[in-house]
C-alpha cells in the first residue's frame, strides 16, 4: 500500500487548494450541524414534556389544548373515572386546566407578543410533579398573581415582583418555576377561576390531566376512556400528546437533509475539481508509482484516501464550528398554537450523522477522479 | 476587439472542459437550491412586507383563537369609508378517519360574493368558480395541490372531520380549483353553510375591512380601538401585513436559520468557483506569460480571468434557476407527483423571472470568486516563468 503520509504531504504542499476545498465541506457540514441541532432541540422539549403516569384528556375531535373545550359535566365524570390516582389527602389527581394563548401588549415597543397562560387549581402541582418553584412562592387564588416558567422569564424579561398586563388586569409575578426543560417552562400559571372569569370561559376547560399510579396504569386508563361509551373524549398519555405536537419537526428534519444533500452535491463537484487537478499535476508521480510496482487499485485507493482526508479535515472543522450553537436558546411555535422555548442541541447522533455525511461526500467526490488514475499509462505519462 | 476577447474567453474555458463542467455543475446546484430556499423565505417575507394600509384585520384583543361576536359585525362594517368587508373563520380538520398529519386540512370559511376582492392571492380566481360557489351552499374551492394529493375531481364530495367542539363532520362538494400559487393546499367554503353545519352562529375569527384610503383606515382603526377597548370582548385592529407579521414571528427561528443557510450557500459557491479558477490560473501561468509577451496588459489578463468566471457563473445560475422554475411549475400545477423533496422545497412556485436573478447571482459569484485568482494571474512575471521552463 502507498503510505498515507504521501497523501498527507501532497495535501500540505498544495495547502491553498486543500484549504479551499476543505472549507467548502466545512460550511456545508456546519450548516447541517446547526439545522440538526435545531431539530434535536425542539424534539427534545416535545419528547421530554409530560409524565408517562399522566393522561391528558381533550374534547373529542381536538388534538390541541388551544382549541379544545370541555364542560364541567365531562370534567366531573373524568375526575371520578376508575383508575384515576389519589393525592396524599385523598383528593382525585385530576387537574382541570385552561390553556390560553393571549396577546401581551409591550408598551415600550407598541407591539403584541404571545403569552401562553395555564389556569390551574392547586392539585396541578400534585399532577405535574416536574414543576418546581425555583424563585418566589406559589400564586394565591383571586389575587391576580402569576407564576412564570423559566422560558417566559428569559423571553419576556420578567422577574418576581414585576407586573404584567394580561387582558385588562395587572398581574403580579410572584414566582418562577422550572419544569425539567419541558414545554411547561414556556407558560404562565395562574388561578383557574380568575383567568376563566377574565376571559369569559367560566365552566369551560381546555383539558383535564389525570394522574395515575404508573405508566402502565396511564396506558390502561387511556384505553378504557377511549372504549368508554358514556364519556366521549380524546385521551392521550402526556408524552404521546407532546410528541404529537413535535411531529412537524419531521418535515423540517426532512427539509434539512434535502437542503444538506443539495449543498453536499455542490461540494462534491468542488472536491472532484480539486482531485482531477491534483491528478493532472501528478501524472509523472503516478507513473513512477506504477513503475515502482504499486498496483493500479493501490494508487486508486491512495487518491480516494486523499479526497477522504480533505473531507475529514473539512468535516471536523464544520462539526466544531456547528457545535458553537449548542445550548443557544430560542422560541418557536409547534403544533397548533403552542410556543416553546428550546435550546439547540448538538447530540452524539448529530455529530455522527455530520461525520458520516462528510465522509460520504469525500468518497463520492474522490471516486471518479480516483478511477481516472487507473487509466494513466506510465510510459506515456513520463514522456 | 471585444469579439476577439470573447472568443479568447470561450476558448480558455473550452480548453479544460471537465473542469469547466464540474465548476458549472457545482455552482448550478448551489444556485438552484439558493433560488428554492430564498423563494420560500421570500414568499413568506413578501406577505409580511405587503404594505397595503387600506386593509384592516379586526380580531379579539386578548386571546387566540380570536372570537369576534357576530353582533359586532354590522357596526364595524357599516362605518363610513369601509369599501368592502368579509368575515373569516378557520375550520381545521381531517380529511379521513386516520386523522394523520398528512390528512389535516384548513378550511377558510368566508363570504363567497367578494372572494376575489377580499382574499389575498385569489385575485386571479375564475369568476365562474365564484359563481359556482354562490350557487351551491355546500360548495368548496380546493387548492390544486390538495386535489392532486387526494385524487379529487370537480363535482366530487368529501367530508371534513372538523377538529372543534362539539365535533362535527361536514360534507362539501368541490365546485372549483384555486389558482396555481401559494394556496395549493387550502380549501375555501361559505360562511352561511359553516354556521348551518356547526351551529356556530355567535362569533367569527376575524373581520377583514377594505377601506377607501389609508388615512380613513387609520381613523377607523383608532375609532374602533377606542370604542371597543372596554367592551367584552375587546378588539384589536391592525393592518393585514402587521397581523401576518405577528403570526410569522412565531416561526422566526426557522426563517433565521434558513437565512443563515442562504449566506453559507453564497460563500460556498464563491469558494468552489474561486478554487477552480485558482487551479486554472496556476496551470496557465505559461499562457499568461505568453500573453504578456504578446502585449497584453495586466488589466487585460485580469479582465479575461474575471470574464471566464462570470460566464461560467452566469450560465450555471441561468440553468440552475431555469430547471428549478420548471420543476416548481410542474409541481404546483399538479403535473409532477409529490415526493418528500418537491413537497418541501417547491411548495411555492418559483417564477420564470428567477432565471434572470439566477444569472445575475451566478455572475456576481463569478466576479467575487475570481478577484483573487485574477490578481494573482496579472502579476505573473514573464522572466520567472520562462526561467523555470528553461
Amino acid at each position: 500500500m502507498i503510505p498515507l503520509k504521501y497523501n498527507a504531504r501532497n495535501l500540505i504542499v498544495r495547502w491553498k487548494t486543500t484549504l479551499m476545498t476543505a472549507s467548502g465541506f466545512t460550511l456545508v457540514v456546519m450548516a447541517l450541524v446547526v439545522m440538526l441541532a435545531f431539530v434535536a432541540g425542539v424534539e427534545q422539549v416535545c419528547a421530554t414534556s409530560g409524565r408517562p403516569e399522566n393522561v391528558i384528556v381533550l374534547a373529542k375531535g381536538n388534538s390541541d389544548e388551544v382549541f379544545s373545550q370541555m364542560d364541567t359535566r365531562l370534567a366531573n365524570e373524568l375526575e371520578n373515572f376508575p383508575g384515576v390516582g389519589r393525592s396524599p389527602s385523598g383528593q382525585p389527581l385530576a387537574s382541570r386546566e385552561m390553556f390560553l394563548v393571549v396577546h401581551r401588549l409591550l408598551e415600550d415597543e407598541g407591539v403584541f407578543k404571545f403569552l401562553q397562560i395555564r389556569g390551574v387549581n392547586p392539585v396541578a402541582f400534585d399532577v405535574h410533579t416536574e414543576v418546581e418553584i425555583i424563585d418566589g412562592r406559589p400564586h394565591r387564588p383571586s389575587q391576580s398573581e402569576i407564576l412564570i416558567g423559566k422560558g417566559v422569564q428569559r423571553e419576556h424579561k420578567l422577574n418576581v415582583g414585576d407586573q404584567v398586563d394580561i387582558g385588562r388586569k395587572k398581574w403580579t409575578v410572584v414566582g418562577v418555576f422550572s419544569a425539567g426543560g419541558t414545554a411547561f417552562e414556556s407558560e404562565v400559571w395562574c388561578d383557574l377561576t380568575e383567568v376563566a372569569s377574565q376571559f369569559r370561559r367560566e365552566g369551560i376547560y381546555s383539558s383535564v390531566v389525570l394522574g395515575t399510579e404508573s405508566a402502565d396504569a396511564a396506558v390502561d386508563l387511556v384505553e378504557r376512556l377511549t372504549a368508554s361509551r358514556s364519556i366521549v373524549c380524546n385521551p392521550k398519555t402526556e408524552p404521546d400528546y407532546y410528541a404529537k405536537q413535535g411531529e412537524q419537526m419531521q418535515t423540517i428534519a426532512n427539509g434539512t437533509w434535502i437542503i444538506a444533500w443539495f449543498m453536499g452535491i455542490g461540494a462534491i463537484f468542488g472536491v472532484m475539481n480539486t482531485m482531477f487537478a491534483a491528478i493532472g499535476q501528478r501524472r509523472k508521480d503516478i507513473a513512477v508509482l506504477r513503475i515502482m510496482g504499486f498496483l493500479p487499485h493501490e494508487i486508486l485507493i491512495s487518491f480516494l484516501l486523499e479526497a477522504i482526508l480533505i473531507s475529514i479535515v473539512g468535516g471536523a472543522l464544520g462539526i466544531m464550528l456547528g457545535m458553537g450553537v449548542n445550548g443557544f436558546s430560542r422560541s418557536m411555535a409547534v403544533g397548533g398554537a403552542r410556543e416553546i422555548e428550546f435550546a439547540f442541541r448538538v447530540t452524539e447522533s448529530t455529530v455522527a450523522f455530520a461525520a458520516g455525511f462528510a465522509l460520504t461526500m469525500g468518497v463520492l467526490g474522490g471516486l471518479l477522479p480516483a478511477f481516472s488514475v487507473v487509466r494513466i499509462q506510465p510510459l506515456e505519462a513520463l514522456r | 476587439m471585444l469579439l476577439k476577447f470573447a472568443i479568447l474567453v470561450m476558448k480558455s474555458l473550452g480548453r479544460n472542459k471537465l473542469r469547466t463542467s464540474l465548476t458549472g455543475l457545482g455552482v448550478m446546484v448551489l444556485v438552484a437550491i439558493y433560488a428554492v430556499v430564498t423563494n420560500i423565505t421570500g414568499t413568506l417575507k413578501s406577505k409580511i412586507a405587503e404594505n397595503d394600509q387600506t386593509r384592516l384585520i379586526v380580531s379579539e384583543r386578548w386571546t387566540m383563537p380570536s372570537r369576534v361576536p357576530m353582533r359586532y359585525v354590522a357596526d364595524i362594517t357599516g362605518r363610513d369609508g369601509v369599501a368592502d368587508w368579509t368575515t373569516i373563520n378557520f375550520l381545521a380538520g381531517f380529511l379521513d378517519e386516520s386523522r394523520r398529519r398528512d390528512r389535516q386540512a384548513i378550511c377558510i370559511v368566508t363570504r363567497p360574493d367578494n372572494l376575489r376582492e377580499m382574499q389575498s392571492g385569489l385575485e386571479d380566481l375564475d369568476p365562474e368558480i365564484v359563481e359556482a360557489l354562490m350557487n351551491r351552499k355546500d360548495g368548496a374551492i380546493v387548492g390544486p395541490g390538495m386535489m392532486k394529493t387526494m385524487g379529487w375531481e370537480i363535482g366530487q364530495q368529501f367530508t371534513l372531520l372538523a377538529a372543534r367542539f362539539p365535533p362535527v363532520d361536514i360534507p362539501f362538494t368541490i365546485v372549483g380549483v384555486l389558482p396555481v400559487g401559494e394556496m395549493s393546499n387550502a380549501i375555501y367554503a361559505r360562511h352561511d353553510y359553516y354556521m348551518e353545519a356547526t351551529n356556530d352562529r355567535e362569533a367569527v375569527n376575524a373581520i377583514l375591512l377594505k377601506v377607501e384610503n389609508s388615512n380613513r383606515a387609520r381613523e377607523i382603526a383608532a375609532e374602533l380601538g377606542l370604542e371597543y377597548e372596554n367592551r367584552q370582548p375587546a378588539l384589536k385592529i391592525e393592518t393585514e401585513s402587521a397581523g401576518v407579521a405577528r403570526l410569522a414571528s412565531r416561526g422566526q427561528a426557522v426563517l433565521q436559520i434558513i437565512d443563515g443557510v442562504v449566506a453559507i450557500l453564497l460563500i460556498d459557491m464563491v469558494i468552489i468557483l474561486s478554487n477552480s479558477i485558482s487551479i486554472s490560473v496556476r496551470e496557465r501561468r505559461v499562457e499568461m506569460a505568453v500573453l504578456k509577451v504578446l502585449g497584453f496588459q495586466p488589466l487585460h489578463i485580469t479582465l479575461m480571468i474575471i470574464a471566464e468566471a462570470m460566464l461560467v457563473g452566469a450560465l450555471a445560475g441561468l440553468f440552475g434557476t431555469g430547471v428549478v422554475s420548471l420543476l416548481s411549475q410542474l409541481t404546483v400545477n399538479g403535473t409532477m407527483p409529490l415526493y418528500v423533496w418537491n413537497k418541501f422545497l417547491l411548495q411555492f412556485p418559483v417564477p420564470w423571472s428567477a432565471a434572470a436573478w439566477g444569472m445575475l447571482i451566478g455572475a456576481g459569484v463569478g466576479l467575487t470568486g475570481s478577484v483573487l485568482p485574477a490578481s494573482s494571474a496579472k502579476s505573473v512575471k514573464v522572466s520567472d516563468v520562462f526561467a523555470r521552463i528553461a
